[in-house]
């Protein structure tokens, strides 16, 4: 179902929203890059809302000393730290057992519209 | 040299009652037993630094061992004669192969490199003439000097090339964690050499604060405590990582930790992952996959708990027998295994350290 959630000017990248879709909280995501996400607004490890954590980069490297940002942009769980990737839902850390639902997330005429 | 399983059991018994021990120590009567093996120059060194004529080296080991921790053959034979290793170790217990550990670790050495140097590499030849050779169904370590991993590195591919070395024997030393990368140049040779590495703590071996009051205290503390030390830096400075058929084998640290390791590394990695990038599996699961226990001593903890707490940490391929002869405390293999579910006793016995070693593999050609 369609949903019109605000007007897409009214958050800045690198910032976030939660808000109530249907009675659930969702939270949507403004990446660096402008792009829109929407995820739900829990962590499917200890419950916590992850719209009082943090928006992160994500961090890689494949060896020891090497690390770099990378364009990737993670949700950080307020309760454990938990980081799940705001394209995907996927935990970085466990991706095969901890994800969070994402949905899709358009902008049409300027208002961020989400489809749940 | 190969060594089938019909050959290497002290009864010729087939495949089933194979028992492999992975921590198996040797000695010698004196150090001076170590002088053919040394150059001219280190020989005169050895007979003119009025060196240590007991039993230990690089240790000031402040406490006086208790009965029954002593290191001694149950029929009183002398631990430097092989028969009487023969006696106890294939005869008594009943172990089909066992994998020498050593008793003498001169890599432990905070000083004198080039002296720790030129006896282990001499401990090496003496151990291959003294005990591989002479006695099919034992194999041996590379003993090396960590802190000079080039010249380890060397020493490793040089005794590698006896069939019966299966392991890199590395002193578990409390003051420098081998995750660090200049240590890499060793754990590459064993991994190119088809050989797993040991950490073996040693009178050497401290616990977080020194040498506590106690020899309780330190029993109780000093080797966990490593063993837990070296696996958080292997796991979290990428060993694993980037040598992933590697295996790493602790004997004598104990088992009741491995839970608790287990669980806390999953949920420090979990929130703290973006701290070591390079980790791409999560502890416990290179636990699962590279790190191998020895069952001796269990910390009090019966078969049937033990059974538990493979089940609990999907660890079934981690634990491997080991007696740490000559200590003679652990009991019987028989009355340690016995109790335990039939595939975890056969996984214990000789299944999982078949897995481990790939220079065993060869036994079950029979």
């Amino acid at each position: 179902m369609r949903h019109e959630l605000f007007a897409a000017d009214s958050l800045e990248p690198d910032d976030f929203r939660p808000v109530t879709v249907d009675g659930a909280t969702v939270i949507v995501v403004r990446k660096y890059d402008g792009e829109f996400r929407a995820l739900d607004d829990r962590c499917p490890h200890c419950g916590e809302p992850l719209s009082h954590g943090s928006l992160q980069r994500a961090v890689e490297g494949d060896d020891v000393g090497e690390l770099r940002l990378s364009k990737r942009v993670e949700l950080k769980c307020p309760g454990n730290g938990l980081r799940f990737d705001v394209d995907t839902g996927l935990g970085y850390a466990d991706p095969d057992h901890a994800a969070v639902r994402v949905y899709p997330v358009t902008v049409e005429d300027g208002i961020v519209v989400m489809d749940r | 040299m190969t060594v089938s399983a019909e050959t290497t059991t002290a009864r010729g018994a087939s495949q089933d009652t194979l028992l492999i021990d992975a921590d198996v120590h040797e000695y010698m009567s004196s150090k001076r037993e170590l002088l053919p093996y040394l150059d001219e120059y280190w020989q005169h060194f050895f007979k003119t630094h009025g060196f240590n004529p007991g039993g230990f080296v690089a240790t000031d080991f402040p406490y006086g061992v208790p009965e029954g921790r002593e290191w001694k053959a149950v029929d009183g034979g002398e631990l430097y004669d092989l028969d009487t290793l023969r006696r106890e170790l294939f005869g008594r217990e009943e172990v089909s192969v066992g994998i020498l550990g050593g008793f003498y670790h001169a890599g432990a050495m905070e000083a004198s490199y080039e002296f720790a140097i030129a006896t282990t590499a001499a401990y090496n030849d003496w151990q291959i003439e003294h005990w591989l050779d002479p006695e099919p169904r034992l194999r041996g370590s590379v003993h090396v000097v960590p802190h000079q991993p080039e010249i380890a590195a060397r020493e490793i591919d040089r005794i590698a090339a006896h069939p019966q070395i299966v392991q890199v024997l590395l002193p578990a030393v409390t003051n420098r964690q081998y995750g660090d990368p200049q240590y890499r140049p060793i754990f590459e040779a064993a991994a190119r050499n088809d050989l797993v590495v040991s950490l073996h703590h040693g009178t050497w071996t401290k616990t977080n604060f020194g040498y506590p009051r106690n020899f309780v205290e330190w029993w109780t503390l000093a080797a966990p405590g490593v063993a837990i030390n070296q696996l958080t830096s292997l796991i979290c400075n990428g060993v694993f990582d980037k040598f992933p058929t590697l295996k790493v084998v602790l004997p004598e640290a104990g088992v009741a930790w491995v839970p608790w390791f287990i669980w806390r590394m999953d949920e420090s990695y979990l929130e703290l992952k973006a701290e070591i990038p390079w980790v791409k599996r999560k502890p416990g699961d290179h636990m699962r996959e590279s790190v191998r226990i020895g069952i001796h001593p269990l910390d009090g903890v019966t078969p049937e708990q033990l059974a538990d707490l493979v089940e609990m940490t999907e660890s079934e391929r981690m634990f491997v027998f080991s007696t740490d002869y000559p200590h003679n405390e652990a009991g019987s293999a028989e009355a340690l295994l016995a109790p335990l579910p039939a595939e975890l006793r056969e996984r214990i016995r000789y299944r999982n350290a078949l897995e481990t070693y790939p220079r065993l593999a060869s036994l079950l050609d029979a």
